[in-house]
């Protein structure tokens, strides 16, 4: 299959320090994705070049056969690429409707604020419809009924991280990046945001792709991982093939240490 | 969570209303409350009818629209009232005082502006402290077209025309609202072009600047081209023509004969700007409020929020902010251009720091990003600045020219120093409002509530009765 997403040596510096370091990674259409790594290893800096956050020094981003790389972040987005953040970004004095409304700036027809001002049939009927797919997403990313008023910031934390996928899909992108989409979350939640995760892609055909700590979440859902360590790839593969890989336990787990299966 | 499925959608939105709006909506709901406000505003009407320089009473007519907007009632009936008041009320007892059509065309002003800078600062949340210098853009345009000043251009300051036309007829006022607002646009887009990758302090401070700027240079371009006549000001300026029927036929005889006090072409034109800035105002209330409620509001709320999230979703950053600025400044820019008609005199001197600070007093006092909330605070510190303080320092020397003696402390009023004017000490009662809405409502007299999205519970596709029961397992579980 086609790749949908490609990384070609991306370096990425901040002053002295080399923070991603001729980074290669090829992404397949469809795939569930991961790139793995411990901490500081580089992971949101790849995540944040690839969505135009920072533009890399050296390398090349294609995205759907088109090079991306120095296209501002909302470009990047127009194309059919949304992202999570790591720590949860919602617009938390916004209700949880119009977080998701919010999301599907880029794909909302109304450009001049005169359709608004005017209340036209197009303007009516294009918000309404924004509004019913934001119904449906937030139904979709299985968020109890009825919050859809309730400010983002009143929501505990697993829904918070629900509505910012949920924000993320109004975008209808063809590939999802997830920053630690399950950080601070409990075995359920861990489990439930799984599901959700399989869904997007089983349902939506949407690629994602992932950064991950937790490697029983990586594990149990890539098809493919990437596993970078100071800025460097040190490994890919399929998950039981990157769990065997000496470079990877040493860097994961620190050397001498072994992985039992189970 | 659980929504009992018997409830009625009706009940449960009254009871929202009523947590939600406390006290005087309270008291005014029910058949009672409309007939309440009216009896009120008649009695106000009436009082003020026959004292037409009462201070309290004009107060409390202003405080009539408050009452009506406190109502829980249709929107059509508050409208109506509001309507009536406005359209109605305040023009009949400005027949007898004039001063109240006066106040009524301030308010209207400051409220647009204040209006303007709600969409800067309250809705996209970029702190603008020179968002006068748009008010100026406006009402030096006029003033410079509108007046015999370009005959003057080569001539130095305070020369008097030789020419008696004016370059452009009066009804000329009219495209230069259109201009005037196209103009204060193009200000903001050139003030916001710089100050993109500014925020917080940084955007303050240059936009700080940006005002000052504008300032000293209508203070300035005096030479080498006399642009603006420089401190002294330009004047006169057009007011735009009116019919004469309205000027001196059977109307303005008419109401001299109602009021019982000769309507000249001042008072008639008193009413005009009345009405023109209460249509204007009316038209920016709309214009903001429809447009918070757009595709446009939501990013510019999402940009005020977390802008990196914004940009995210898509949000494109940069036009964004400049649509904030130039649709801020362009409220104010036709209302530059009504306010100098009506002054028919523009100076430097109107368009000061302190004049952007007390805009931005009206948005923070009233309540940032509310729009009803940024119309009462603009009211109430302009009744505070051009009626209160007033006609307390004028009560205080009479009080002073009799013979009375101070109570408590036995000292003649004669003996009060003049420093201890009220109108000497606007800044320091705003300072102290100010003060006092930080410490104890810092949200505003009118808070901003993000407005709840009409959720129609029998048709929400979050909520079909079939599955309800299977998503909220799921939630219990997932959470």
């Amino acid at each position: 299959m086609a790749p949908i997403l490609e990384l070609h040596k991306i370096t990425k510096r901040f002053g002295g320090l080399v923070a991603v370091s001729g980074v290669e990674i090829s992404l397949d259409k469809g795939r569930i994705a991961s790139i793995i790594g411990p901490n500081g290893a580089g992971k949101t800096t790849i995540f944040n070049s690839i969505t135009g956050v920072y533009k890399p020094e050296e390398g090349t981003v294609v995205f759907d056969g088109h090079p991306i790389t120095g296209m501002r972040p909302d470009q990047i987005t127009a194309m059919g690429m949304c992202r999570t953040f790591q720590n949860i970004r919602l617009f938390q004095n916004m209700s949880v409707m119009e977080n998701v409304m919010v999301g599907a700036h880029t794909r909302t027809t109304q450009s001049t604020g005169i359709g608004a001002v005017l209340r036209t049939k197009a303007f009516r009927e294009a918000e309404e419809a924004v509004r019913l797919k934001a119904k449906q997403l937030l139904r979709f990313v299985d968020l109890p009924l009825g919050l859809g008023d309730q400010l983002a910031r009143n929501l505990p934390y697993g829904q918070q991280r629900r509505i910012e996928i949920a924000r993320a899909l109004a975008a209808e992108p063809k590939l999802i990046l997830l920053d630690e989409p399950t950080a601070g979350m409990n075995p359920q939640e861990t489990e439930a945001a799984i599901r959700l995760f399989r869904r997007l892609r089983d349902e939506m055909g949407i690629t994602v792709l992932l950064i991950e700590h937790d490697m029983k979440v990586v594990m149990g859902i890539s098809e493919w991982v990437s596993v970078i360590d100071y800025g460097q790839k040190i490994a890919e593969g399929t998950p039981a093939e990157v769990r065997k890989n000496q470079r990877v336990i040493e860097a994961y787990l620190g050397r001498h240490a072994t992985v039992h299966e189970g | 969570m659980s929504e009992q499925p018997g409830k009625s959608s009706g009940s449960k939105s009254t009871k929202r209303d009523l947590s939600d709006e406390g006290l005087i909506t309270r008291l005014l709901a029910g058949p009672l409350g409309p007939i309440f406000v009216i009896g009120y505003l008649a009695v106000v009407t009436f009082l003020l009818y026959r004292e037409p320089r009462a201070l309290l009473l004009r107060f409390l007519l202003f405080a009539g629209l408050l009452l009506i907007y406190y109502m829980p009632h249709k929107a059509w009936l508050k409208l109506l009232l509001a309507g009536v008041t406005v359209v109605a009320i305040i023009p009949a007892v400005g027949l007898k005082n004039p001063f109240l059509l006066e106040i009524g065309f301030q308010v209207a002003t400051f409220a647009t502006l204040a209006l303007g800078l709600n969409i800067v600062v309250g809705f996209a949340g970029l702190l603008d402290l020179g968002y006068v210098a748009f008010f100026a853009v406006g009402a030096y345009l006029w003033a410079i077209f509108g007046s015999q000043q370009l005959w003057q251009l080569h001539s130095s300051p305070g020369t008097a025309t030789v020419y008696n036309v004016f370059p452009l007829g009066a009804w000329w006022f009219w495209p230069f609202l259109i201009f005037g607002i196209t103009a204060a646009a193009g200000a903001g887009m050139l003030l916001g072009t710089p100050v993109l990758r500014l925020r917080g302090d940084y955007l303050a401070i240059v936009t700080l600047g940006f005002g000052e700027v504008i300032r000293v240079l209508a203070n300035n371009l005096d030479k080498p081209i006399n642009l603006t006549n420089g401190p002294q000001g330009i004047t006169p300026i057009q007011r735009p023509p009116l019919p004469d029927f309205i000027l001196h036929g059977a109307l303005p005889n008419w109401l001299s004969q109602v009021s019982g006090r000769t309507i000249g072409e001042g008072d008639m034109y008193a009413f005009f700007f009345y009405f023109l800035a209460v249509v204007w105002l009316v038209f920016t209330i709309a214009f903001a409020g429809r447009l918070e409620n757009s595709r446009l509001g939501r990013s510019w709320t999402a940009i005020r929020e977390d802008d990196v999230a914004a940009v995210a979703m898509g949000v494109p950053l940069r036009r964004t902010k400049l649509t904030a600025f130039a649709i801020g400044a362009a409220f104010s820019g036709a209302m530059g251009v009504i306010y100098a008609a009506n002054r028919t005199f523009v100076s430097p001197e109107t368009f000061s720091l302190t004049q952007s600070i007390s805009v931005l007093v009206m948005v923070i006092l009233g309540g940032l990003g509310s729009i009803p909330g940024v119309v009462l605070g603009a009211a109430i510190v302009t009744m505070l600045n051009i009626d209160v303080l007033q006609t307390l320092s004028l009560q205080l020397s009479s009080l002073r020219q009799g013979t009375g003696m101070i109570p408590l402390i036995g000292v003649p009023w004669a003996e009060l120093p003049t420093q201890l004017d009220p109108a000497r000490y606007q800044r320091l009662v705003f300072g102290l409002l100010l003060i006092i809405m930080m410490i104890f409502r810092p949200e505003g007299i009118i808070p901003s509530r993000r407005r709840k999205l009409e959720l129609h519970e029998d048709d929400d596709p979050l909520a079909p009765p079939a599955d309800s029961e299977n998503v909220l397992i799921t939630s219990t579980g997932g959470d």
